[in-house]
């Protein structure tokens, strides 16, 4: 007896030295290693943990053969169906709900359980051995299917959350119960010895409970009721059941023999809790996307990326070079162990660390490799060869800090090496700092050198010219050049037919895309601040509920922040004005939602807003094929990344001290702004109505509108306007903007469309610059708003940083003088606006309005945002934009390294071949002939 | 009129991808299709020619394995021609000496 338990003992700490081993694994993954490659891929993975493995031929695209597969789709099937029984049991009894932050609780405490019941068995007698046991048998089957368990495995594997990979997080999970299984049964029978026979009755007892649970009945997937008659099964996923009731009530258009043949949630339909949760109709998306567009995508991606981590690698390179020369023995970079949730930042620009850097063994002083090139070219340090080449190969002059101003006394040795700075600066003033790395070794050359493979391999036509009087496009500028003014504007339905193609030629030009009616009106009315702060109350904590709470807003009258109750701010969000006095309050709230209830609350609250999102199958924030950001390990800390909703209230009624407006800004981002709601009141048209009658140059303008109309209407299509002057310009600019829109709509035959815009007011006006327009708008900024007493640096685009605003006569001037013009027009509900990165815009609430940002990163923008970190990294370190940088340098290389996995497992996917086509044949041609003399050879030898 | 005609235009090239999935079979493979916007055939010959590269590596393994125990049972044979019975011992247990060093590199 003794013995047995002592074995048992054994098992259960090599069980727990394989957790440690798995979970360092899951680090190592975190940062960049590979795990080393098993040799026989094809043998099936089911083992013992000791000695013994299955010599059976795996599956396809399976990692365990028929059988052991059938096995395991049994046990977890028989497990599900005890957990839901305790289930139903539980909330009889007790008539909770099961929220997640409660399973996940449960889920830490299970293997403390576990580890102690062990222990207890040593110390206690059989009987009370038998009741722990039972219990250890009830937890264990009562959280091993549910979700918590599946995300309490991620932090350990470094899994993103493609399909692919959830199925191999399935087969973990699998794999894991199946080494606890035999310790228990071995402690139920002493008297058995442990070995192949000790499954049988395992075996037996699954049959049984099979057969119970066919006579019981399937759950329904969409009300998980099980005592529903008449449940269809799916037989393409063979996982999921749709009850009659749930499919006539909710999917009516579907038929029941369609239904059976592929579910509303492998057509991602589905909006039930689970599937909301678990991303499903994203993932479907993704997944009917063919292969050869997927291909092209992740070729585009890597193309776009390849520059960013060909400029790492070469300052990598560097580095190494001259470490070698002046320590002039083989090196071994000493490696940071970074935590998953860390950040290596340089001590001088506050900058995100990609990989290499230079670190003190002393202090910690750390530095990064472009502060360290900087401080050379300050102290005049010229390394021999390799310097002049980076410099030819930049060509453009180099943004660089300036080290003779902040640090007058840090120079850099004349050998190249950098001293750690004096103390004054926070060093300890040693000798020199020593090269230190994040990633693995070599990691960084090899995906350049896969890159580069890749992206050389592929063959890419040039894309068809745009045609500029396509129908979809819009008049948004007037400028003298006439390719930039039309702005592509289709609907959602035009989106369908078009498909993603049109926006990526906008997009890889820099040019602003906008989509209209993106939410109907029905779906409008759920998005108002008292719907939106209800539901996200339901999903907040029950210590954190308060019935009125306090929320911080900005004033826009003086810039100043209050703290405003949720109630008042929802009434001056429908009045814009305060009660008594009868002054206008202009709010904007500030962080309210929070970034992480603002996703749980679109993404699993609103399914419509992922029904119709336009593109989101390319943008999402953690699953989007085009969004670059995503290719990042999900535990990384990125600051804000994910949707966020912003609340303000706004008016027509222009006010010269403070509107209510966003300032000029850039973002390293793509970014997409969605007008959900807007607050319509009448009070807003007495004010328009009662505008004309105190002012006299509003009767002027009133004159100037019945003049203009009739000659608009006779030089339709024509570009300028030169009878009219100047100030009859400046004046009627904005309906200009507005009567040009219904004319194009008109054209266009588009009756729907118009119809909606001439019902609907505009929300907010924006004011979006190109890109090439930057140089000169911020010289005009820098002229128009420089303080005297401000110290000039010669970094170009510091105003565009400051949050500044441009007014009619601003743009006027700016027209004037630069030629440069915003493209301008007026935001409708339910429209959605495409920012690249890099062109600066600013917004002004018309109305209150509810705005719902998403910020995304296509490959298209890769290099401009590059160029913005930059800039962002001369700012100074306390900047706001510095403190949000995006971390453009590791994002290429996560999204290098998962390009090239994603390819070459596309590639290598036999089920995919025909769809690829025929690959070129002379390169595998030699290789597979040696293969089949190779394999033909064992063939004779065994005969003679 | 106009905006049929340049809807129409998108359509003619989805259908090349079959052309060019035929074509290369009657002309040599090497030249690349005019029409077709997307070539990724280069690239996966070269991600398939490593694949190919590795498996071949396995099974020069395999032969060069086969090929040193023949030779290590006609060496024992050359020296011990007339001992069958301790041969066999020999045999017996440099198979589960073996077996168990692959098991702990599996592990």
């Amino acid at each position: 007896m003794q013995v047995n338990f002592d074995e048992t003992c054994d098992s259960v700490i090599r069980m727990n030295a394989n957790e440690q081993t798995r979970s360092a694994n899951g680090i190592g993954n975190g940062n960049g290693e590979s795990i080393p490659g098993i040799p026989d891929d094809l043998r099936c993975k089911r083992s013992d943990g000791k000695q013994w493995r299955c010599t059976a031929m795996s599956m396809a695209d399976k990692t365990v053969c028929e059988k052991h597969y059938i096995q395991a789709k049994k046990r977890a099937a028989n497990s599900a169906f005890r957990a839901n029984q305790k289930k139903a049991k539980r909330r009889s009894s007790l008539g909770e709900t099961d929220t997640y932050s409660e399973g996940k609780m449960d889920d830490f405490e299970l293997p403390v359980t576990s580890i102690d019941h062990y222990n207890n068995g040593l110390a206690s007698a059989s009987k009370s051995n038998g009741r722990l046991e039972k219990r250890h048998n009830k937890s264990l089957m009562r959280y091993s299917p549910e979700t918590p368990m599946m995300r309490s495995f991620s932090p350990r594997v470094a899994v993103d959350l493609n399909d692919d990979l959830g199925r191999d997080v399935v087969m973990f999970e699998e794999g894991y119960r199946s080494y606890r299984t035999p310790p228990s049964v071995a402690v139920m029978d002493p008297t058995r010895n442990r070995s192949h026979q000790s499954t049988s009755p395992m075996e037996y007892s699954a049959a049984s409970t099979d057969v119970s649970a066919e006579s019981l009945g399937e759950i329904c997937h969409q009300c998980q009721r099980k005592d529903r008659e008449r449940i269809i099964s799916c037989l393409k996923c063979n996982q999921r059941a749709f009850c009659h009731n749930c499919l006539s009530a909710r999917y009516s258009e579907i038929s029941l023999e369609e239904v059976e043949k592929v579910c509303p949630a492998c057509r991602g339909l589905c909006d039930c809790k689970s599937c909301l949760r678990s991303d499903n109709t994203i993932k479907v998306r993704i997944r009917e996307i063919p292969v050869l567009d997927k291909l092209q995508y992740l070729y585009r991606l890597l193309s776009a990326v390849l520059p960013v981590i060909k400029q790492i690698h070469l300052e990598q390179c560097m580095e190494v070079e001259l470490e070698k020369r002046l320590r002039e023995v083989e090196i071994d970079l000493v490696r940071a162990r970074l935590k998953a949730d860390e950040q290596m930042c340089c001590n001088v620009c506050r900058i995100p660390v990609v990989d290499y850097y230079r670190h003190c063994p002393n202090c910690s002083y750390d530095l990064c490799l472009r502060c360290c090139q900087d401080l050379r070219e300050e102290s005049s340090v010229t390394i021999s060869g390799t310097n002049q080449n980076v410099q030819d190969r930049k060509g453009a002059p180099k943004l660089k800090l300036n080290f003779s101003y902040k640090f007058p006394e840090w120079e850099a040795n004349g050998d190249g090496s950098i001293p750690c700075p004096p103390k004054e600066y926070g060093g300890c003033g040693s000798h020199s700092l020593n090269l230190a790395r994040i990633f693995k070794m070599n990691w960084v050359a090899k995906l350049v050198k896969n890159a580069e493979e890749i992206v050389s391999g592929c063959k890419l036509s040039d894309l068809l010219n745009p045609d500029m009087c396509d129908s979809r496009f819009c008049k948004f500028a007037e400028r003298e050049e006439s390719g930039d003014n039309y702005v592509y504007s289709p609907s959602l339905e035009t989106i369908k037919t078009d498909g993603v193609a049109k926006f990526e030629q906008q997009w890889a030009e820099g040019r602003l895309v906008t989509v209209k009616m993106v939410l109907d009106d029905s779906s409008c009315s759920r998005w108002d601040p008292e719907t939106i702060w209800r539901d996200i109350d339901e999903l907040s904590d029950e210590k954190l509920r308060e019935h009125d709470p306090f929320l911080k807003a900005i004033n826009c009258l003086d810039g100043l922040e209050v703290d405003v109750r949720l109630g008042e701010f929802t009434r001056a969000y429908k009045d814009g004005k305060n009660q008594e006095t009868g002054l206008p309050l202009l709010w904007k709230l500030k962080d309210w939602p929070s970034p992480s209830a603002s996703e749980e609350f679109i993404f699993y609250q609103r399914p419509e807003f992922i029904r119709s999102f336009p593109f989101l199958e390319y943008i999402h924030p953690r699953l989007g094929l085009l969004n670059v950001a995503a290719k990042l390990p999900h535990y990384s800390l990125q600051n804000d990344s994910g949707p966020k909703i912003y609340v303000s209230c706004g008016t027509y009624q222009e006010i010269s001290a403070g509107d209510s407006l966003t300032g000029i800004h850039y973002n390293m981002r793509d970014m997409v702004y969605l007008l959900v709601h807007t607050s319509e009141e009448t009070t807003f048209e007495r004010v328009r109505k009662t505008k004309p009658v105190p002012e006299e140059p509003d009767q002027k303008m009133s004159e100037n509108e019945s003049l203009l109309s009739p000659e608009q209407k006779l030089r339709d299509g024509e570009l300028h306007d030169l009878s009219l002057g100047e100030a009859s310009m400046e004046k009627n600019e904005p309906e200009l903007a507005l009567t040009v829109n219904p004319e194009n709509l008109t054209e266009n035959g588009d009756n729907m469309e118009s119809s909606c815009t001439s019902s609907c007011a505009g929300g907010a006006q924006w004011d979006v610059f190109r890109r090439q327009d930057v140089p000169k708008l911020s010289g005009y900024l820098q002229r128009t708003f420089q303080k005297p007493d401000n110290i000039q640096t010669d970094f170009v685009s510091r105003p565009l940083y400051e949050g500044l605003f441009l007014n009619e006569h601003h743009k006027r001037q700016l027209r004037d003088e630069f030629g440069v013009e915003p493209w301008t027009f007026e935001q409708h509900r339910g429209e959605a606006i495409f920012i690249p990165a890099g062109c600066p815009f600013q917004i002004t609430n018309l109305q209150s309005n509810i705005q719902v940002a998403l910020d995304f990163l296509c490959p298209e923008s890769v290099g401009e945002s590059a160029r913005l970190a930059e800039e962002i990294r001369c700012l100074p370190n306390d900047h706001e934009a510095k403190l949000q940088i995006l971390e453009i340098g590791k994002i290429s290389l996560y999204a290098a390294s998962s390009a090239i996995k994603e390819v070459q497992k596309l590639v290598l996917d036999p089920k995919f071949g025909a769809e690829l086509g025929f690959e070129d044949s002379n390169l595998t041609k030699a290789v597979s002939h040696n293969l089949d003399e190779a394999t033909k050879r064992p063939q004779q030898n065994s005969c003679t | 009129m106009a905006e049929e005609e340049k809807r129409t235009s998108p359509e003619p090239p989805l259908p090349s991808p079959p052309e060019s999935s035929s074509q290369p079979e009657h002309p040599p493979p090497e030249t690349s299709t005019p029409p077709a916007t997307f070539d990724p055939s280069r690239m996966i010959g070269i991600i398939k020619r490593k694949a190919l590269i590795k498996d071949l590596a396995a099974a020069y393994h395999v032969e060069c394995l086969a090929l040193c125990r023949e030779l290590l049972e006609l060496q024992k044979r050359k020296d011990e021609p007339f001992l069958d019975t301790k041969a066999t011992e020999d045999l017996r247990k440099e198979t589960l000496r073996s077996s168990s060093k692959r098991a702990k590199k599996k592990r």
